[in-house]
């Protein structure tokens, strides 16, 4: 009798307990969500951050105020946000700089990917391109391919940075088509595309954001797409899988994510939300005017792919000694 | 002939009456911003940039251009009046026009250097709009090999910066190239000299450095000097804020030749309007008759400074708006929102959106037009309100240079650090080291060893790359010219131990 | 024999200089060389420190042996430790205060910390001029510009 009294009681309290949340997250948000942006104003990161930030505060019904904490690649603000209280009042974006790469290539960036954060949904994926300089006597991947095997460690390559994603990108398709180029790295994707412009670098793995205009405008080559699939914004361009580089992939992915902790039905309404938002044709058009691709998903799919590429780049920079061992 | 028509199209669109709106409101806005110590105009257009997506792309943009250079016109008048600068900039503004405010002639000052920045701007916008294309073209040709050897000719150039002891200057140039390589190697991805924090991974951003070594600590030393603190003097009846024609004509070549150091330096991207102000100050002093006046007051050095910043400030755009790449943060803000417009900068812009062009152009003078008329009756307020009792007028100073740290990265890391420097700067103004040449190694320092490693990565090692591009080859030359005439008799005044060239600034004595 | 000091500032200045560049040679020992046609991280910043602790010793040594009539009588002065200290501290709150308190609170203790490194000082009107100065800041910054601040506790 006492224990079935003690049963109930738990019962009884576990049910309050839930109805309580599920009125919460019913309710929630109840007022303006903080979304930190660990980018500057104004970068890929941000535009895209905001262009679904938006709709989504207006299907939430509260405004959604961006807060932009640059630094260290991206880790500065993601370390912030990692320590914020997990109540679904403050959110963030996560990329692959920030929930891969960054947390690979230091030893210490203040929080880690998987377990100080509750991913909520992916929104958008921007491929990395492979581009060349206008001049450059190749039309097509395999031309490259061959024009490089001619001239081992003549031509040069560039990136955003040592150990960024458009690095590794580079150094994928050198290991995987067993080509040598020289890698010259500077300070973001802007110099690097007018290296390219100008010359000083024949061969960029670019980050489309970055490229796009410069594509459209004729004044680079573009030979091929890094993703799975061919990006909306350069239908006519193969993928570096279909041209030859069986299994290559180097994307950017940006999604929303909270802190750990967060009650599980504000995560799945802010997914629901999310996703909708992310399938709609308007912002699906203005992701593309971006150079990127719109692209939703559950919380588990997310979280799988932070983990799988976590992997993925862990073999990279090992290979290229970025990480020991 | 087509530069007439393309202008004429320009003004048509400029003046329509929302842009003309909102320019006004830009302008005004910039100022404004550009008057608080510690705020400059990277937060401000970071801030107003999500406001700008509902508006049309010509309104939008040209309202975030106006606060651009519009916090600049505002800048150079906290620099001149507090001795606080904002940008790197305005510290050079500051080494003349503040001793000049100090003289009582505060009013003249601050007039002048509205009406020079006005000629800059003029200047900068005839060679944009008759050269723009060709103009970032040219700009392409410039390799890591040409930046390192500008660079390092830029470097040389700060021996005539130094005004006390040149060994001091040498060594805090060498600390200034130091202090640069905090952060990231972005040659090898190395930390360097970070201690472990990730927010020192970007390096140490020179905004913070300015406000430390310049603001705080000018404010503790002033604090310091209690009452024997000189300030400057707000009785100044109305006619006397009129510079006198003499003034006028000291101030007009001068103005001149900065603005065309500016336009040209500012194109480059990555170099801005503190390597074209440092340059032209520098270019100056060295040709002057009397440059013992420099850093005392002389009005031509900061009718250089001024007006070469201005103009730097708009040939900045040109690459941004012909090649689609920023020179800067502030720059890249201004690309980020042209293309959340849907206007993709590069040379199809012209092509294909002439009238956004033109019409930027265009509203470029019309802004710089509008901030001398908005300007000019303002000199009077400002110099009476920042005459107030210093015991009011520092805790605001500090309140805002606070607030301002803490914006930039909405961290209070950088309110830390800056206090740091505020300490360090204090120590070199007690220890008569000058902060003017550090600054300029922090800037160059980064700019040179990038571009050596990179020219020389891109060569596989081989030195030869620096006199084999004639670009390049022209820098050396120039370097090597600049040393003989410029430098070396410094060096000589120096070792034979003649001081008349010499005196120190009259900041460092009490 | 008892060297005597010439300038004082410059034998600080110096000191100061070969220490830090002391400092930075040896935390540069940890980054790697290179040679002068690929310069590792380590090549500069070694080369740099080594130059400004040579010039630093140079700066002091000259300050022990200048010629008389270079001689600076005024040696390096009073230090303004009051207003050092305040405003360090007075920034220091702020930094600390803003993310946990919010801006009225942080911009209450900026203003009223750093009003006491002047030595004018006097309480009641320091609290009237952070109130204003406060009202002013949450105006412009908050309200005006839009930053995203936290305002209230």
């Amino acid at each position: 009798m006492r224990n079935t009294l003690r049963l109930f009681t738990i019962a009884a309290i576990s049910l309050a307990m839930g109805l309580f949340t599920a009125v919460a997250a019913a309710d929630y948000p109840e007022r303006s969500v903080r979304l930190i942006v660990p980018f500057g104003a104004g970068g890929s990161t941000d535009i895209v951050g905001r262009i679904i930030a938006e709709p989504l505060s207006e299907r939430l019904g509260q405004p959604i105020t961006v807060d932009n904490r640059g630094g260290g690649g991206g880790t500065v603000g993601t370390a912030a946000a990692a320590r914020a209280d997990a109540d679904g009042y403050t959110l963030s974006v996560g990329t692959t700089s920030t929930h891969v790469i960054g947390p690979l290539a230091h030893d210490d960036v203040g929080y880690d990917p998987l377990e100080d954060f509750d991913p909520i949904s992916l929104v958008a994926i921007t491929p990395y391109t492979l581009v060349v300089n206008k001049d450059l006597p190749v039309d097509s991947v395999e031309e490259l391919i061959e024009y490089l095997e001619e001239r081992p460690g003549e031509l040069n390559m560039g990136s955003a940075g040592v150990g960024s994603t458009t690095h590794l990108a580079g150094e994928m398709f050198k290991d995987m088509t067993g080509t040598e180029m020289e890698h010259i790295p500077y300070r973001g994707n802007a110099p690097a595309t007018t290296a390219l412009m100008g010359d000083e670098i024949q061969v960029l793995f670019g980050s489309m954001p970055a490229v796009f205009s410069q594509i459209q405008a004729g004044e680079i080559k573009v030979l091929a797409v890094g993703t799975q699939e061919r990006s909306p914004a350069l239908p006519d361009t193969p993928t570096l899988d279909e041209a030859g580089v069986d299994g290559y992939e180097a994307a950017l992915w940006l999604g929303y994510v909270a802190p750990a902790g967060t009650p599980d039905e504000i995560i799945e309404k802010l997914n629901e939300e999310i996703r909708a938002v992310v399938e709609s044709d308007e912002v699906a058009e203005r992701l593309q005017d971006n150079g990127a691709a719109a692209l939703a998903s559950t919380p588990e799919e997310y979280r799988e792919r932070i983990e799988s590429d976590t992997e993925k780049y862990r073999g990279i920079m090992q290979d290229i000694g970025l990480i020991d061992d | 002939m087509e530069l007439l028509s393309n202008l004429a199209l320009g003004f048509d669109v400029a003046l329509q009456p929302h842009t003309f709106l909102y320019l006004l409101f830009g302008v005004t806005f910039g100022t404004f911003v550009g008057v608080l110590p510690g705020v400059g105009p990277l937060a401000t257009i970071g801030v107003l940039l999500p406001i700008t997506f509902h508006l049309p792309p010509v309104e939008a943009i040209v309202m975030l251009a106006g606060i651009y250079y519009g916090a600049m016109y505002g800048g150079s008048t906290t620099a001149i009046l507090l001795n606080l600068p904002g940008t790197a900039a305005s510290v050079i503004v500051a080494l003349d026009g503040h001793p000049m405010a100090k003289q009582g002639k505060a009013g003249p000052a601050l007039v002048l250097t509205t009406l020079v920045s006005f000629a800059g701007a003029c200047v900068a916008i005839l060679i944009i709009a008759a050269f723009a294309p060709p103009l970032a073209q040219f700009a392409l040709r410039f390799g890591a090999a040409e930046y390192t050897t500008l660079m390092a000719m830029a470097l040389l150039a700060a021996a005539v910066l130094v005004q006390g002891s040149l060994l001091k200057g040498m060594a805090m140039v060498i600390l200034g190239l130091l202090l640069g390589m905090v952060g990231q190697d972005i040659t090898t991805g190395v930390p360097r000299y970070t201690f472990g924090t990730m927010e020192l991974w970007e390096g140490i951003s020179f905004v913070v450095v300015i406000i430390g070594l310049f603001g705080l600590a000018e404010v503790i030393h002033n604090l310091g000097l209690k009452d024997k603190r000189e300030a400057f003097t707000s009785k100044v009846p109305w006619r006397e804020l009129i510079p006198s024609l003499t003034d006028l004509r000291r101030a007009a070549f001068p103005a001149l030749r900065g603005s065309g150091v500016g336009a040209g330096l500012g194109i480059l991207p990555g170099a801005g309007p503190a390597l074209a102000t440092f340059a032209s100050y520098a270019v100056e002093k060295r040709i002057s008759k009397k440059p013992e006046d420099f850093g005392n007051g002389a009005i031509e050095g900061m009718a250089s400074a001024e007006s070469a910043n201005n103009s730097a400030a708009q040939t900045s755009f040109i690459p941004t708006l012909s090649l689609g790449v920023p020179g800067d943060a502030t720059m890249a803000l201004m690309l980020g929102a042209m293309m959340i417009h849907g206007l993709v900068p590069g040379p199809a812009m012209l092509e294909n959106h002439p009238e956004f062009f033109w019409g930027l152009i265009a509203s470029f003078w019309i802004g710089n037009l509008l901030l001398v008329i908005l300007n000019l009756p303002l000199i009077g307020v400002w110099i009476r309100l920042l005459a107030m009792p210093y015991r009011w007028l520092f805790p605001a100073i500090i309140m805002f240079i606070a607030i301002g740290m803490y914006s930039l990265h909405n961290s209070a890391f950088d309110v830390f650090l800056a206090a740091g420097f505020g300490v360090l700067g204090y120590i070199f103004i007690k220890l008569r080291c000058e902060a003017a040449p550090l600054l300029l190694g922090l800037i160059l320092g980064p700019l040179i060893e990038e571009n050596m490693r990179r020219a020389l990565q891109l060569s596989r090692g081989d030195y030869s790359i620096f006199v084999t591009r004639p670009i390049s080859l022209t820098f050396i030359v120039l370097g090597l010219a600049l040393f003989a005439v410029v430098v070396y008799p410094i060096i000589r005044d120096a070792l034979q131990g003649k001081s008349s060239v010499r005196t120190a600034p009259e900041h460092y004595s009490e | 024999m008892r060297l005597k000091v010439k300038d004082w500032s410059d034998l600080l200045s110096g000191l100061l200089f070969l220490a830090v560049g002391i400092g930075a040679f040896v935390i540069a020992l940890d980054y790697a060389v290179g040679t002068a046609s690929r310069m590792g991280a380590g090549y500069l910043p070694r080369a740099l420190s080594a130059a400004l602790a040579v010039l630093g010793a140079i700066i002091t040594v000259r300050a022990l042996t200048l010629k008389p009539e270079r001689v600076d009588t005024e040696g390096v002065g009073a230090i303004a430790w009051r207003p050092l200290i305040m405003i360090v501290l007075a920034l220091a709150l702020f930094g600390w205060l803003l993310p946990r308190y919010g801006m009225v609170v942080a911009s209450l203790a900026v203003v009223f910390v750093g009003a006491m490194a002047g030595h004018e000082f006097r309480v009641i009107p320091t609290v009237i001029l952070s109130m204003i100065l406060t009202a002013m800041g949450v105006l412009i910054f908050v309200t005006l510009l839009g930053l995203p601040f936290r305002v209230w506790p």
